[in-house]
């Protein structure tokens, strides 16, 4: 009786633990990815809807894209990613600029892709898991003339919710871009990270006089 | 290495159809040397660490200085030729028009990308291009409409030499052609002497067709890739080396066929993170 009575209280334990353990796990699994659906399809609805009101003039539509960048994308884990081994080559301060440059360098280079909006739409599909912390949302655009185009949007799990820290078209993924074209001007001979900066400020001034 | 097996009997099968090509057989197998010897020479050594080698593989490009040189000579020729031509044609010709070029270029590729298809394995994607072949062929007017719809991407030896396990070897950015992997620029020549397309044009006497659809080729794509360029150039700050990283990207997605690249994805992780998760 008293063994029975054990056995019993032993299972009752030993199911509350197994639940306690592995409903976290199980849970946030799951989230990981919704989450990053959830948000993918929040922001590209924003965007598409953004685009397509024709009350609001295009300074309007960049400043709304502006706040977007700051608020949905990782600029500081990109920043870091797409200096690449040099982000430890370089200082703290120079560590710091080059990631508020490049924030700006990224809101000049895709704002005037802003006036040339004509109809597409952003058709969210999955999410699949990267790693523990990271997923990958697919997407289609449909275009009303063209071939729809695949974009993949890495989403990662952070301290201040999802966050987006690579898109990638059609199988080109734009951190990596930028990480192998500022590698390739950081390495050139006397140029460094001081100069990347340099010339990206360059290119956020041409780029602003337009 | 039993997979050159596959292209000694491919080519002497071809051999036989065709009789009498041995110079061009020569060369096509001379070629595959070639690259074998040069991707086996050309692979990079591992530095410590893995975020340092992909970095460096990333990046690799012995011949920089040559290449940079005949990117700037293509830019020019590009400025002064192509774009012109490339532009004109797109102002010219309407759409619908623009469209039965494309597509009666990509039937023209269907049997090489085929041949592709069967080396590299793929059976299912070789009996697309059978499909896309004779149906847009003889339904779609011998190629200038898409009726199978099959949407057959494209196939060439560089793709499945990668298949086939060869390295990429060095980039190159050839004089008038523009950027390719070594393996690529080889495929290339291999896929010249593998297409019954050009040996079909050269036994019915029909003179400068491979030119002639290089040329055509070049304008059509050249002509819809005319802003995506604009923008890229615009954008970068070295367009040498936003070019090199898109075409190696591009080529990779290709050898995938578009298949999950979630594999190939850097790591975006850093061991001494912003904000390291605290391990209690």
């Amino acid at each position: 009786m008293l063994t029975k009575r054990k056995f019993f209280q032993g299972m009752l334990v030993a199911t509350a633990a197994l639940a306690v353990l592995f409903q976290p796990v199980a849970y946030a699994a799951e989230t990981k990815e919704q989450a990053a659906l959830a948000m993918v399809k929040n922001i590209g609805d924003e965007a598409v809807a953004t685009l397509a009101d024709t009350s609001l003039s295009d300074e309007q539509k960049q400043d709304r894209f502006e706040k977007f960048l700051d608020s949905s994308f990782d600029m500081n884990r990109i920043g870091r990613f797409v200096l690449g081994q040099y982000w430890r080559e370089a200082s703290e301060t120079e560590q710091s600029e080059f990631l508020k440059v490049f924030r700006d360098y990224m809101v000049t280079s895709y704002a005037d892709k802003i006036g040339s909006y004509s109809g597409e739409n952003l058709e969210i599909k999955d999410a699949t898991s990267l790693n523990d912390k990271e997923s990958l949302v697919h997407s289609l655009i449909t275009r009303p003339n063209g071939p729809p185009i695949k974009l993949d949007w890495r989403v990662r799990s952070t301290d201040q919710g999802a966050k987006i820290v690579d898109v990638i078209i059609e199988g080109i993924s734009m951190a990596q871009t930028h990480r192998s074209e500022f590698a390739s001007v950081v390495s050139q001979p006397g140029v460094g990270v001081e100069g990347l900066i340099n010339k990206l400020k360059e290119q956020i001034k041409t780029a602003s006089n337009k | 290495m039993p997979h050159f097996r596959i292209t000694g009997t491919e080519l002497e099968k071809i051999k036989m159809g065709l009789r009498s090509k041995s110079s061009s057989l020569t060369a096509g197998l001379t070629a595959i040397a070639l690259l074998v010897a040069v991707s086996g020479c050309a692979s990079p050594q591992q530095k410590d660490g893995k975020a340092v080698a992909v970095m460096y593989d990333e990046v690799y490009d012995p011949l920089e200085p040559m290449n940079r040189y005949f990117f700037d000579v293509n830019y020019a020729l590009d400025a002064l030729f192509l774009k012109p031509v490339a532009e004109m044609y797109r102002g010219v010709l309407p759409e619908a028009v623009r469209d039965s070029v494309t597509n009666f270029l990509t039937n023209l590729s269907q049997p090489i990308y085929l041949i592709n298809n069967v080396l590299q394995g793929d059976l299912n994607g070789a009996g697309d291009n059978m499909g896309a072949f004779f149906t847009n062929t003889f339904l779609g007017v011998g190629g200038l409409f898409d009726v199978a719809k099959l949407n057959t991407p494209s196939e060439d030896m560089g793709q499945t030499f990668a298949k086939w396990g060869i390295q990429e070897g060095p980039y190159l950015v050839i004089p008038v052609l523009g950027p390719r992997t070594t393996r690529a620029a080889v495929g290339g020549i291999a896929d010249y002497y593998l297409d019954p397309v050009n040996y079909a044009a050269k036994e019915n006497g029909i003179e400068h067709a491979g030119a002639v659809r290089w040329a055509v080729n070049g304008i059509d794509q050249r002509s819809r890739a005319i802003e995506a360029l604009d923008e890229i150039e615009k954008n970068s700050i070295d367009f040498y080396a936003a070019i090199r990283s898109l075409y190696r990207q591009n080529r990779n997605n290709m050898i995938l066929n578009g298949a999950s690249n979630s594999t190939q994805l850097p790591d975006m992780s850093f061991d001494d993170d912003d904000n390291p998760v605290k391990k209690n």
